[in-house]
């Protein structure tokens, strides 16, 4: 298969994973809590000029600064593999990612690296483009809330075809690619012949769990190798 | 003077519900960062943590802006 010719991750600064680190946050929102304790334990503070400027501080500044470093944190963990393999129904999707097959593309691209692993479903599963990030968000808000209610459909499928636009997100442009494709690259573009139709080979979730497995497990990968 | 105190009152007590609140929020967003690779703790920040310290911080500006100023001013003078 050509697609296994191409090497590295993909250099688009928007596939790396931003791992925001928790202590911070934490910090920042515990320092909040404890100068609202300590206008709930000295209520008085609050009838001096200096104690109301503390107030707008602990109920305004501290809080709000807290809720916005805590949603980015929140955000960008949305975007990891783990977040989406915790669900159950993605267990196989996340199994098929290991299996010991060189023309299944997902498990290609995650087993050698050409996406960063720790945000590997996000990366080939958001639109690029203008509002892809937020449809992706905003179709996830949907998802918990069919997960939740047990709404869970035995199939799961896209909301619509799979778009040659993502695999040139990152593909475009590299050397080895436009070479292999180069006659086919006008109609990549307009969509004219899909990837899908010669790569075919996407999560086999079916038959995920009795494949061969590389080795390590997928948790090695996301939590001990980079 | 007997109205102003009342309102002064009233203004402390959204005052004190404020800082409830915001400090519940901040206590489910602070939980919520255990949770941070699964959907519930994510869901718990944006349903309750968010939504609490919302409340607060505007139950605070309403406590600011709703003392009349003849309510203050037996504070500021005594």
């Amino acid at each position: 298969m050509h697609f296994h010719g191409s090497s590295g991750v993909c250099p688009r600064e928007d596939h790396v994973s931003k791992f925001l680190s928790v202590e911070p946050v934490a910090i920042l929102v515990m320092l909040s809590m404890g100068v609202i304790v300590l206008l709930i334990l000295r209520p008085t503070l609050i009838h001096s000029p200096g104690g109301r400027a503390l107030a707008v501080i602990a109920l305004f500044a501290l809080p709000v600064a807290s809720v916005r470093a805590g949603f980015n944190l929140h955000y960008e963990s949305t975007k990891t593999t783990s977040f989406c393999l915790s669900c159950h129904v993605m267990e196989p999707y996340g199994e098929s990612l290991m299996v010991a097959d060189e023309s299944s593309l997902p498990a290609a691209h995650f087993q050698n690296g050409r996406i960063d692993r720790k945000v590997a479903c996000f990366t080939c599963h958001t639109q690029y483009t203008l509002f892809g990030d937020l449809n992706a968000k905003l179709n996830g808000l949907t998802h918990l809330w069919v997960y939740y209610t047990g709404q869970t459909p035995e199939r799961i499928e896209l909301y619509s075809p799979y778009q040659n636009r993502e695999c040139l997100y990152c593909h475009a442009g590299a050397r080895r690619f436009e070479e292999i494709h180069v006659a086919d690259m006008p109609e990549l573009v307009s969509n004219g012949i899909k990837c899908m139709d010669c790569h075919t080979t996407a999560h086999d979730v079916a038959g995920a769990s009795a494949a061969e497995k590389w080795k390590p497990s997928i948790q090695e990968l996301l939590e001990v190798r980079p | 003077m007997s109205a102003g105190a009342a309102t002064r009152t009233k203004a402390e007590t959204r005052f004190y519900w404020s800082l409830r609140l915001t400090l519940a929020g901040l206590v489910v967003e602070l939980g919520s960062l255990f949770g941070l690779q699964h959907p519930l703790g994510f869901m718990a920040f944006a349903a309750f943590g968010c939504t609490l310290v919302a409340l607060g911080v505007v139950l605070f500006f309403i406590s600011l802006f709703a003392i009349p100023p003849a309510a203050e001013a037996p504070t500021e003078t005594e």
